[in-house]
């Protein structure tokens, strides 16, 4: 049996606006920072029930408190809008606290030396949410916690796995399914006015999320061939009441397929040749699609509904080689260099996709790759012993 | 020494690719169906003195991205709260209007709502939440100033560039009413004023628009009148010079049709970046209410206007 307490403070710093010079018409904004404490009582249980299941149950309380002092903005019948807000109420000490249990169970079914079957379940919750006030995630996204009016995000996960290993465990596989439901989560509302708002909590909406998906994996350890394959189909969608008429749509991570594949070719123990390819789906964005043109001679661009296209796929190939010298046992340092060929086949993955105005007014969009071609390194290596 | 020559070189090797493939292209992204050839409808009933008149447009977003055409569509009717209707009169290719004189078969008393109805030649039908018309606070005073502004020209350069900027008070409106002031048109003066002295060029963030413009006589000083058609069909573009005239029009409007002007213009203002604020679907108050699923954009308003 294993028991503990766990304490962690946070301190954010929402943001800040300052004008560049006296000529801007910027005026500065400074939102103060944030504080809350995420405390924890656990204790988990581990036995074996019999000869091959092995059970795992623990349970978590979890305390958050969102501390003060703080300007905490007050609404008519609390309905959250910006045209509802009465005033402001300056706020010390514990400003609102959550409790939240946690129970898990973790069952494990033995079947001979070499396959088991897992089965999971566990509760989580989380305090502090990455806020994105741009069109595409940028450095200038903020984190925000728990407080007054932004509730925590409590999901139930469970999970189902098999694992198998052969050939003397030189192949190792497992096939693993998952499930997870978001009680409560947030996105903002169309048209939301995200940056160094010191009312945060009426640019957002409240709804629930679920999440599931299929992971597959083989790997294969030794011989001169050797490396892993890995596979995962999933489905992230979020339903917030506000946005797309209230329907499922896919969250802003919602990738569904990824693929990675490594490859290492060791012939010798001097030379070490390694592909990796990476796969994924694009993300989805939301996009301006069309325009029209208003009786006033106006260009107003038609934005699809929120997260239904997706930006293009990413993918990448690296090659690299590596060379070492001949092992010497009396050696104290290991050299070895490294010649690598980053994105093979210069494809331009979109690091992000924004939008503008093209010919005829008519909407845009613009790809920016960070590396879009083939990019060639040399490392070379030191290693103490 | 020359190892370090030659690992310098690789490093400067490394550095030019990194700033070489940092790229930035453009990229065709697929256009879901539903958006394909949906329809757009606009329009609203503008009361002016004693006399109203109802214009609604309808549009189709095309499926090539291009500007967007006129449509017509099978009957559209405007109603009031009081059960009494009219149809809408096709005036010109996606245009429908009609016009009231007085109220004595259809009332359109300040207070009262109104909305419309209409039919597509695909049966589809599409009303618009009622919208409540309200009085606009009469123009108190109305100035303006020159000012330069950055603008982009047509080399793409940045240049500094004369622009107008309005200033009008009205007294506080009355209830919760929201108020949008416009320079709703720009045009010359036609035939008889020739010869009038080219002037200093300036702009106005405003395009031309000719069709059923109000037009003031300036050298009468009468009262603005209503014209049916083309004043003078010389599109000026954002271009505004003396000798063009333009007419400040100061609407009152409810709280939606405010937030749905506020977007467009939103959506209008953005630069275009990564840093860009999220967007989205501007608002619309009009449901199809054959296939909910297919939502038309834009926006039914009501407002009575004041105009200089």
């Amino acid at each position: 049996m294993d028991a503990g307490l766990q304490s962690v403070i946070y301190i954010t710093s929402p943001g800040s606006l300052a004008p560049l010079d006296g000529s801007s018409f910027v005026l500065p904004n400074q939102l103060p920072n944030e504080k809350g404490i995420e405390s924890a009582a656990y204790v988990s249980y581990q036995r074996s029930i019999g000869e091959h299941l092995e059970m795992i149950a623990g349970f978590r309380l979890n305390h958050f408190m969102s501390l003060g002092p703080k300007l905490v903005y007050t609404y008519i019948d609390n309905k959250i809008k910006t045209e509802n807000i009465l005033g402001t109420e300056s706020r010390n000490g514990i400003l609102q606290h959550y409790l939240v249990p946690e129970p898990r169970l973790s069952l494990k079914y033995g079947i001979g030396s070499k396959a088991s079957v897992k089965l999971g379940y566990a509760r989580t919750s989380q305090y502090i949410n990455q806020i994105f006030n741009t069109d595409t995630p940028t450095p200038t996204s903020q984190w925000q916690l728990v407080n007054n009016y932004i509730k925590p995000a409590v999901s139930d996960n469970l999970s189902l796995g098999v694992f198998a290993n052969f050939d003397d465990n030189n192949f190792e596989t497992s096939i693993e399914v998952y499930k997870r439901n978001i009680g409560r989560l947030y996105d903002f509302r169309d048209f939301a006015n995200l940056v160094v708002n010191p009312h945060i909590e009426t640019e957002l909406l409240e709804g629930r999320g679920r999440t599931q998906g299929l992971e597959i994996s083989i790997k294969k350890n030794n011989g001169p061939i050797n490396g892993w394959l890995s596979y995962t189909y999933s489905s992230t969608q979020q339903k917030v009441e506000g946005i797309n008429n209230g329907s499922w749509y896919s969250s802003s991570f919602d990738k569904p397929h990824n693929l990675s594949f490594i490859f290492n070719y060791n012939p010798k123990q001097r030379y070490t040749l390694t592909a990796n390819f990476t796969y994924s789906s694009g993300r989805p964005s939301t996009a301006p699609l069309s325009n029209y043109l208003t009786p006033d001679n106006v260009y107003v661009p038609v934005y699809s509904n929120r997260n239904q296209i997706r930006i293009p796929d990413y993918h990448r190939l690296d090659l690299s080689f590596n060379l070492a010298r001949s092992h010497n046992l009396a050696a104290k340092v290991i050299t070895s260099w490294t010649f690598t060929l980053y994105n093979v086949y210069g494809r331009k993955n979109p690091f992000s996709v924004y939008y503008t105005r093209g010919a005829n007014n008519t909407p845009q969009a613009n790809r920016l790759a960070v590396v879009g071609t083939v990019f060639p390194a040399i490392r070379f290596n030191i290693e103490f012993l | 020494m020359q190892r370090i020559i030659k690992r310098l070189t690789y490093y400067l090797f490394a550095l030019l690719v990194v700033g070489q493939t940092a790229c930035l292209d453009t990229i065709e992204i697929d256009v879901p169906t539903i958006f394909k050839n949906g329809l757009v409808i606009q329009g609203g009933l503008i009361r002016h003195s004693d006399k109203a008149r109802v214009i609604v447009q309808f549009r189709s977003v095309s499926d090539e991205k291009s500007q967007s055409n006129v449509i017509r569509v099978q009957n559209a009717y405007v109603h009031n709260d009081l059960g009494q209707s009219k149809e809408l009169i096709l005036d010109v290719d996606g245009f429908y209007k009609t016009m009231f004189e007085d109220s004595i078969n259809f009332n359109y008393s300040f207070g009262r709502s109104f909305y419309v109805k209409v039919t597509t030649y695909n049966g589809d039908q599409f009303i618009s939440e009622p919208e409540i018309l309200s009085n606009s606070p009469a123009i108190e005073s109305l100035s303006w100033k020159q000012v330069k502004k950055s603008i982009v020209n047509n080399l793409n350069q940045v240049e500094l560039a004369d622009f107008v900027e309005i200033y009008l008070t009205t007294p506080k409106p009355e209830g919760l009413n929201y108020l949008k002031f416009d320079v709703i048109n720009a045009y010359q003066y036609t035939d008889q004023l020739e010869g009038f002295p080219p002037g200093k060029l300036c702009y106005v963030t405003q395009r031309a628009d000719t069709r059923n413009v109000l037009l003031y006589d300036h050298t009468s000083l009468a009262e603005p009148v209503i014209k049916d058609i083309p004043v003078y069909d010389h599109r000026i573009d954002y271009l505004f010079s003396e000798g063009y005239y333009g007419t400040i029009v100061l609407q009152s409007i409810g709280k939606k049709a405010y937030d749905y002007y506020t977007q467009i213009n939103e959506l209008n203002n953005r630069e275009g970046s990564i840093y860009d604020a999220p967007a989205g679907r501007v608002i619309s108050n009009i449901k199809n209410m054959t296939h909910p699923d297919k939502m038309p954009r834009l926006f039914y308003a009501v407002s009575q206007i004041q105009q200089e």
